[in-house]
Parts: C-alpha cells; structure tokens; sequence
C-alpha cells in the first residue's frame, strides 16, 4: 500500500478545469518527483493534497489508507503529510524561533518538539543565529531553511515541496537539496517534491511525473527520465 | 486607488493643506487666547486629562475590537458598537438584580466583577455569532459585500436591543462604592474613573499577554498574516477567526460596563456613537495595530475633553463642549486625509 495514494484528482477554479482526472503514488521512504512547466497545475496538485482546495465527490487522496479530502487543512497536517508552500510563506512580522514554534503548533509531546528545534537548528545552522530576527529580514535561501524547518518541526511522515529552488542561487539550490537528500535518507521522511528545475529534481529523485496542462503525461524513473529524448527536449533545456 | 486623480488634479493637494494649515493655525490661536486668559487653572486642566483618559480607556477597549478584526480579516466590522452596547444591557440586568438584592451595596467589587463576567459573554456571544452567521459565509466576497453587511448587522442587533429592551434610556444602578472622589494630591478623581482606570489597565496587560505570548495568540497572528500558511501549521483557521471576535466582543463587554459605571446610563442606540469614535481611535492609532488602538483611544479621548476649553472656546465658539462628537469626526476627517496609516499602523486604503 503506497503511504500517499491520489486517484482521480480533479480541481476546479471556477469554470476553469485546473486537473483534470491525476493518478499518482507515493510508496513509503521515495522521493518522488512531480515536474512540470508553469502553469501546469503542480502547485495545485500540492494544494489540493494538503487540503487548501476543495475536490469533487469521485476524487480520493489517501494516506496510509486513510482518505484526506473529507478532513480539513489543519487535520491533515496532524496526520504527518505536511506542505512547504511555493514561495516560502513565513510568517514575516514573527521572530525566526516563533516561526518554528508554529509549526510545532499541533504536537503535544514537549520532549520530542525540543528534539526536533535541535535536530532543525543543526541541519541549518544559518538559523540559529538568527533565531530572535523577525523572518522578514531574512533573505530567499534563509526564508526557505525557515520554510522546511518550520515543517520539520511538524514531524512529518510526508513532506510536499513546492518548487523549493525558485529565485535562489545555484550554490543555494544545492545545499537545499542536500538537506532534502538528508532528510529523506537519514529520517525517512517520504517526499514529493514539485520543480521547475528538472535537472536537479530527476537527480535526486526516485521516480518522476510529468505534469502537463493538468494531465499525467508521463512517469517511471526518475534517472532513466534524465536521458529520454522528450524530457531532455521539454525540460532541460540542452 | 485615486493616486492618478491626485497627480493629475495636484492643486486638490494645496486645497487640503490649506484647510489642514488654517484648523492648525486656528487651533494654535484658541489656545493661545485660553491660555493666555488664565480662566481654567492648572488643576482643572489635569481634571480635564483625567476625565479623557478615562473616556479614552473606554475608547481603547472597543477600538481593540474594531482593529484586531480588522487585523485578521481586513474588514471594517461596524457593527462592533452593537457587541459594546449588548454588553452594556447584560452589565444593566445582572446589575439592577444585583442592587435589588442589596448585594450591590454589601459586596461591590465581586458585583462589579459579575458584571464584567455577564457583559463580557454577552459581547463575545454576540460577536461571534454574528461572525458565523452573516461575516463567514462571505468570507470570499470582494471587500465592499462584508462591509455593507456589517452595517446590515449594525442596525439589526440595534433593533433587536430596541424589541427586546424598548426605545427608552434606563438609568444604571449606581454602585454607592463607586460614588464621590479621592483627592490624589492636586489631583481629584472620581472613584469610578479609578476603577476604569484599574480596570482598563488589567484588561490591556491580558489581552497584550495573550496576543504576544501565548500559543493561542501565535495562532491569531499567523491567520493574520497567512490564513493558507497558518493552516498548514496546524491551526483551525475559521476556530480562530471565530476566537479572534470573542476577544474583541470580551473587550467591548468590558467597556460596557465601565460605560455604565461612568455614564450611568443605557439604550438602544448607545454604541453608535462610541463604536465611531473607537474606530476613530483604531485609525487614529493605526487600523491593525494593537498598541496603536490603545495609544488612539487614549490620545482621542484627551482630545476630546481638553479641546472644547482649550481651542473652541478660545476662537470664541459660544457653546464649545457642544462640539465635542465633531472635534472627534474632524480628527477621522484629518488621519484619512493626511496620514491614513495613523499613527503606528499601515495604510488604511491599501486594504480596505
Ligand atoms: N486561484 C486560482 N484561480 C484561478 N485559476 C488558478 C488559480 N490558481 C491556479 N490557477 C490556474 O490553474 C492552473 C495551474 O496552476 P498552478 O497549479 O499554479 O500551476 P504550476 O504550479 O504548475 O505553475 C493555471 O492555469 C493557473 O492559471
Ligand atoms: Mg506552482
């Protein structure tokens, strides 16, 4: 049984039929990734997972067997499928540390929570010396160590990334995706990462999907993607 | 949204600040001339502080309302004076029960204490059914739909207050406790303005508590700034919109009852005119802002007391304490032309 499951996902904006009908899984300690130009509906697909959009009757995404579109946002993120939105989304006007308090905010265990904040603070030491600023002032790449960390501290058993590379410098890119390596090899933290950088996406991936116009175009390994002829055409630019 | 007409017709601008140069220059003179005639003495302008202080206590307490909605959904909710004013009649019930009884006059502070508590519910239970019934269901409409439905709100809990409590002014029971002064060195204090006073100051300190260091409070800030990134936090984002107009109501409650205290009075229609002059005090202060609703209200309500003596009356206007409600509307007037962010605050016309 894959731990994140998604059949039949349509979203709506309006009149506009944003999926139209995705298949997607996820087995337990992958890295999957879900490519895609913009505009493709990638962002929506996290969306939807994470609880934020609504979904027709006949959609079903289901984690560890248990089906997440009749339960809202904030009770999925208790059940460990936790989202790292596009474009970071911190709490600017709140201090670094209460950034990350928040994203504790549904655990009740003190013990494992303080762990985790040393756990957190040690894979982006950039972090703790910042602690007490406000996460306004931070810049790009620090906003996003914010991002992931603040979702670290909601223990999660899957992380949804969105486009965790945009608008940073290459040399960024890396230690970000170093970290999500980590995470995934050292903690066993199941990832569906969402990219416009496919280059870097399919390196560090398991298995891929590709996202066009809200359809599944295609899927399989993600290093076999790397050397076929259409992705290499579509996606990286060579 | 007018920043073009501005440019093209620039000389509105010279027109604006000339009325602004002429009331300054006209308030400058009145004082001047007060002043200067030595008719009021040191003493009665520190009674004329007091007195706004404690009128600006008040103001305070339902600006807060006004501004932490504004705060987290960006609506101006008019209908917060109605919270103040149902608050006021369910202080006036439990008080005129608890005078008849004889134990008004045998245990004041616990009445008084009742009275925060019955006033208190009925504010927040108002408020935050009026945000589950008539604001949430539109929480995706454009802005002009809320607004136009809060005064909708506005008028029909005044005239529910109005079915239910009649049309007439009931006079509050007096508290004998809180009857005559205390003489605080040149000072002279009416022992009801202390306890707004000590009231007022309490219920700040929790409130400032709360909001900055309780996880609830953390909860309040997020929606404020990301309703989607605090969802994925973890928090029931429409729980604490909902928790937010029960602190704003628990205030209002609060500042009913200090009403009744000072005002000894209640109807129908009393939350109007506070309910404008509190969102005064949240622009005044900076719509948003915490600190800035209760730095509003404080400045308004010293403005307003110590105005009609000191300017009004000095350019000769023969009934000054008459104008008190204008000197207030002016001031609104005079923020959303010249500094619509307020003092500590944001700019009003980028949200609303
Ligand atoms: N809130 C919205 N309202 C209407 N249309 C939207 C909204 N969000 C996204 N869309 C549309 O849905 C499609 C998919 O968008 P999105 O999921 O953001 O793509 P991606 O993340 O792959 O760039 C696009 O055509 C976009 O214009
Ligand atoms: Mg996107």
């Amino acid at each position: 049984m894959a731990t994140l499951d998604i059949k039949n996902l349509h979203v709506y904006y309006g009149h506009i039929h944003a999926l139209k009908g995705i298949d997607l899984h996820v087995e337990e300690g992958e890295i999957v990734t879900l490519i895609g130009s913009n505009g493709a509906g990638k962002t929506t697909t996290l969306r939807a997972i994470s609880g934020l959009l609504r979904t027709p009757e006949d959609t079903s995404i289901s984690h560890d067997g248990s089906e997440l579109t009749q339960i809202r946002a904030d009770q999925i993120v208790a059940r460990g499928v936790v989202h790292v939105p596009e474009g970071r989304r911190v709490f600017s006007r709140m201090s670094v540390q209460e950034n990350l308090t928040m994203g504790a905010y549904t655990r009740k265990n003190q013990q494992m929570v303080k762990d985790d904040l040393d756990y957190v603070l040690k894979l982006f030491p950039r972090l703790q010396e910042r602690r007490a600023q406000k996460a306004g002032t931070l810049s790009g790449g620090e906003q996003q160590m914010l991002a992931i960390g603040r979702a670290l501290m909601s223990s999660p058993k899957v992380l949804l990334l969105d486009e965790p590379s945009m608008g940073l410098a290459p040399v960024l890119v890396e230690t970000i995706f170093d970290s999500i390596e980590q995470l995934n090899r050292t903690r066993g933290i199941t990832i569906l990462l969402v990219e416009q950088n496919a280059q870097m996406a399919l390196q560090v991936a398991n298995r891929a999907y590709v996202l066009e116009t809200g359809r599944i175009t295609m899927s399989g390994d993600a290093k076999a993607m790397l050397s076929d002829p259409k992705v290499i055409a579509a996606y990286l630019g060579l | 949204m007018f920043s073009n007409l501005r440019r093209k017709y620039d000389f509105t601008d010279y027109i604006l600040w000339l009325i602004g140069a002429t009331l300054l220059i006209a308030i400058i003179y009145g004082s001047f001339v007060t002043l200067s005639s030595g008719k009021y003495t040191t003493e009665q302008w520190l009674n004329f502080v007091i007195f706004g202080l404690a009128q600006g206590g008040i103001y305070a307490l339902i600006a807060l309302g006004y501004t932490m909605v504004y705060g987290i959904l960006g609506m101006i909710n008019f209908a917060h004076g109605e919270f103040f004013m149902f608050g006021t009649f369910g202080a006036f019930f439990v008080a005129e029960a608890l005078a008849s009884s004889g134990f008004l006059e045998s245990n004041p502070l616990l009445s008084i204490i009742v009275m925060l508590m019955a006033a208190m519910i009925v504010s927040a239970t108002v408020a935050v059914l009026s945000e589950r019934i008539a604001y949430r269901p539109l929480r995706r409409a454009p802005r002009l739909v809320p607004l136009i439905t809060a005064i909708g709100v506005s008028y029909f809990l005044q005239y529910t207050a109005r079915g239910f409590f009649g049309s007439g002014v009931e006079a509050f029971p007096n508290v004998p406790a809180l009857a005559g002064v205390v003489q605080l060195g040149p000072i002279t204090m009416q022992r009801s303005q202390i306890a707004v006073f000590a009231a007022t100051g309490i219920l700040l300190f929790l409130l400032w508590f709360i909001v900055s260091k309780t996880k609830v409070g953390r909860a309040i800030r997020s929606v404020a700034e990301d309703k989607d990134a605090a969802a994925l936090m973890g928090v029931n984002v429409d729980r604490t919109i909902a928790l937010t107009f029960a602190l704003g109501g628990i205030m209002a409650g609060a500042a009913g009852v200090m009403y009744g205290l000072v005002f000894r009075q209640v109807a129908f229609y009393m939350g109007f005119v506070p309910g404008l002059k509190a969102f005064t005090a949240a622009v005044l202060g900076g719509i948003g802002n915490l600190a800035g609703a209760v730095m509003g209200g404080l400045i308004l309500g010293v403005i307003e007391s110590v105005g009609p003596s000191l300017f009004l009356e000095g350019i000769g206007i023969p009934s000054p304490h008459q104008l008190k409600d204008g000197i207030a509307f002016t001031v609104l007037v005079l923020i959303l032309i010249f500094r619509p962010s307020g003092i500590l605050g944001e700019r009003l016309s980028k949200r609303a």
